[in-house]
């Protein structure tokens, strides 16, 4: 099963004149990218070019070899978007919202049916699906919107910062269904919560002030991040100052002082330890290198 | 030191100008000051041209001095901008509600009072640089049009100030108003204004009708737009120029006429002191209303929507006979989309709404002729926002994004759209439709033609303007005009007329939807 997204060097420049993706070049196939970046970095705007709501000023991007911008239609029939701000016709029960958008994406209707009962049950609806849109939670609304994005069982998947709005067991629930998910499809995971990330991504991908600043590996950006990182306990009174001067991955309160974790070349005190870094400390590490923090 | 009065005062300002701000960082903002400017020009006709906008009878005008300027702009703004005005500013205080604005504000020292006074403040401050463009242009109009070069200033700007700015007010009051009542803020709101607009613009007459014997004493406070003075002060010139009009003759709108214009003199106006206080009494008593509207503004904000996104409507009745009725369409794609808009469009109707439909189908079956045609008007009329509105459901609910990904949407969704517009529009008169295709089968067709017209108008218009407010503008206005049997609405009174107007604006419609609703759905 064809599976290939090429991103070639695309820029997106608003009528503005501010460019929020400048020259991205990616290559994905089968698997879970993790799309990370801090907010503003562009990331929301490369995933509405992706799923073909906004065309690029320059590059293209296709999918399997065809351009989606010529042809959008080719990637849009193996597409499943959720995107990070949605809408719902509270009007509509949760089934009936899903048999709507199935007949967008011109699903035959008994095909539809089944796959309205299978996706409400993969994001925990099925004893929803009856009750009207108006009467949902926030994050009941979020998981109809993953629900949406699964019904025609696509072979791309975009999640644009899926987890806003969700609780901690829902948050839980989702990464475990978009590490099911994963296989033969490509899953773009675009997110600035690296726990996200780091729970189910294959490939990563960094991007800051539109630039891409990193695509690989998860492992190899945390290898970039070895003896970076480092473990200080500070007194309580010392914490305001360190903030100023030192990057902080993490802290954590306890009985004799803060215990900070810091990104830095040097050790950022002598009685600072070094330790293994984590996803965070080598995201952070890496947006404070290339001065994109 | 700083004294409390004068934190209050940045307040307001503050509130003003990033309502200013927030207004004129729109292309819309822009778009509306070009297309003052050019209605303004084209309200000073060149005198081989055969029609005028202001004057008495058909072809009676004053010559193109400063002072007859300025009286054209002040009338035109008094009545017109009145009207298209509220269109323009409303929204505001909505805005700040949905988009929970309010939620930050409500947290600070500021008073309600000045809240609001501020947003009034806003609408006026958009009307004043709306005149000021019109001014310009009217300077700009009396020195090409060659009547009377002598420029006065003074004279010009008078009777805009004297005849605009109060009714402006006025309209910049309801304009607060009907943000503040939940059930005004959208359709009804825009379809109720249009009828405080003729309410208000009538009570002129009760101003007029004792006559020109009574006049001075009675035309003091005038109403609203002025028009009692106008009327007044120029009568008194224009009866020397031509002893054939009447003070009443007076016109604003198109006249056509044929010949030659008959042209006065009139490069002064004079305005007693108790007039200026009569208009000053209705800008006092706009601001004394807006602030009396304070107590209800905490009311009014709990009633929102919600940030943008956040659904488009109310939920609505689940209407469960509906299901039985659409199940056969669900067996198919596109008849499940179909059936999902129906039930969107009818599941958010108000009970009103049936009753108003159930009252109009009885006056279709059982009225006299004028009260079939009046019914089949009304029927459109009370459902204005399926028409004007349908087009824009993924943006006002946030659902574009998930709609217009899948392959085709763009096609399906217009087509499924069409046909709930259409089946809605001719269903509406449905009644007519069956008893005038007995009795007068022209008649019948007319209608039906009609009916399309208004679906596919309100659906074409919507994509244009991206905005409901237009359609639902013109509807109202077209109504107004349809139930004295005139306009494209009149397909009852005036059947052939009706055909002939559908035969052209039907396929503009179409070919507006197909052209536009492709890019419209790429926009979002």
């Amino acid at each position: 099963m064809a599976c290939e997204l090429t991103v070639e060097s695309v820029h997106y420049r608003y009528p503005n004149g501010h460019e929020a993706v400048s020259g991205i070049d990616l290559r994905m196939g089968p698997g879970i990218l993790g799309l990370l970046g801090p907010n503003g970095a562009g990331k929301s705007t490369l995933m509405r070019i992706l799923a073909t709501l906004s065309k690029p000023s320059s590059g293209r991007v296709l999918w399997n070899g065809e351009d989606i911008a010529r042809k959008p239609d080719a990637l849009r029939v193996e597409l499943g978007y959720l995107p990070q701000d949605f809408g719902v016709y509270q009007a509509l029960s949760a089934r009936e919202f899903l048999a709507y958008l199935a007949a967008v994406k011109g699903l035959p209707s008994t095909l539809a049916k089944t796959r309205i009962d299978d996706c409400l049950g993969l994001v925990g609806l099925a004893d929803a699906g009856d009750r009207r849109l108006g009467d949902f939670s926030g994050g009941m609304r979020q998981r109809v919107g993953i629900a949406q994005a699964l019904l025609n069982d696509p072979k791309l998947l975009i999640v644009d910062e899926p987890t806003v709005g969700l609780d901690p067991e829902e948050r839980l629930r989702f990464r475990h269904l978009i590490t099911d998910l994963a296989g033969e499809r490509l899953v773009i995971l675009s997110t600035h919560i690296v726990s996200d990330v780091e729970a189910s991504a294959t490939a990563l991908a960094v991007m800051a002030k539109g630039r891409l600043l990193f695509n690989g590996a998860p492992e190899q950006l945390v290898s970039q991040a070895d003896g970076h990182a480092w473990d200080w306990l500070v007194p309580e009174s010392r914490v305001a100052e360190a903030r100023t001067q030192f990057t902080i991955s993490g802290s954590l309160r306890r009985p004799d002082g803060v215990r900070l974790r810091i990104v830095a070349t040097k050790p950022p005190s002598a009685d600072a330890q070094a330790c293994a870094p984590d996803l965070e400390d080598a995201y952070l590490w890496l947006l404070a290198r290339e001065g994109a923090g | 030191m700083d004294r409390p009065y004068m934190g209050a005062l940045r307040r307001f300002a503050a509130i003003l100008v990033a309502d200013l701000r927030e207004r004129s960082r729109s292309t819309r903002f822009w778009v509306v000051l070009a297309l003052v400017g050019i209605a303004t020009w084209w309200c000073f006709p060149p005198s081989n041209a055969h029609y005028q906008t202001v004057g008495f009878g058909d072809n009676v005008r004053g010559i193109y001095s400063s002072a007859w300027v300025g009286m054209v702009l002040g009338l035109m703004y008094s009545t017109m901008l009145s009207l298209i005005g509220f269109y323009l500013v409303r929204g505001t205080l909505v805005r700040d509600f949905d988009t929970r604005v309010w939620q930050l504000l409500v947290a600070t020292p500021m008073t309600r009072r000045g809240y609001l006074l501020a947003k009034w403040a806003s609408h006026m401050a958009v009307f004043t640089l709306i005149m000021l463009v019109g001014l310009a242009v009217g300077a700009v109009a009396q020195w090409v049009r060659a009547e009377d070069r002598a420029f006065d200033l003074f004279e010009l700007v008078k009777p805009v100030f004297v005849l605009a700015l109060p009714s402006l007010a006025v309209t910049a009051f309801f304009a607060v108003l009907f943000d503040l009542l939940p059930w005004l803020r959208r359709t009804g709101g825009n379809v109720l204004f249009f009828f405080v607009w003729i309410f208000v613009g009538v009570s002129a007459t009760g101003f007029v009708q004792p006559g020109p014997a009574t006049w001075t004493h009675t035309t003091w406070l005038s109403d609203p737009n002025g028009m009692a003075l106008a009327m007044r002060d120029l009568y008194a010139t224009v009866s020397h120029a031509t002893a054939t009009v009447k003070a009443s003759d007076i016109s604003i709108g198109v006249s056509d006429f044929k010949g030659k214009s008959i042209v006065f003199v009139w490069q002064h106006w004079h305005v007693r002191t108790i007039d200026l206080l009569g208009r000053a009494l209705w800008v006092a008593l706009s601001v004394l209303a807006v602030s009396a509207l304070a107590p209800m503004l905490d009311w009014a904000a709990a009633k929102t929507r919600g940030a943008a996104g956040d659904g488009a409507a109310h939920p609505g009745r689940r209407l469960r006979w509906l299901d039985p009725m659409l199940r056969s369409f669900e067996s198919f794609a596109s008849g499940v989309l179909f059936a999902a808009e129906v039930k969107l469009v009818l599941r958010q109707r108000r009970a009103w709404w049936w009753l108003a439909m159930i009252g109009l189908g009885i006056a279709q079956l059982a009225g006299d002729r004028e009260a079939l045609g009046i019914a089949t008007i009304g029927a459109w009329l009370v459902s204005v926002d399926v028409f004007a509105r349908a087009v824009l459901r993924e943006r006002d609910a946030g659902t574009g994004a998930l709609v217009f990904v899948a392959a085709g949407a763009t096609r399906r969704l217009l087509v499924s759209r069409i046909g709930v517009a259409l089946i809605l529009a001719v269903l509406a008169v449905g009644p007519a439709l069956l008893r005038l295709a007995f009795t007068d089968p022209t008649a019948a067709l007319a209608l039906f033609a009609t009916a399309i017209g208004v679906a596919l108008g309100g659906l074409a218009i919507g994509v244009a303007c991206r905005n409901p407010r237009p359609f639902e503008l013109l509807l109202v206005m077209l109504s107004y005009a349809g139930v004295q049997s005139g306009g494209p609405l009149a397909a009852v009174a005036k059947p052939l007329d009706a055909l002939h107007l559908q035969a052209i604006l039907l396929p503009a419609f179409a070919a507006i939807l197909v052209l536009l609703w492709p890019r419209f759905t790429r926009a979002r």
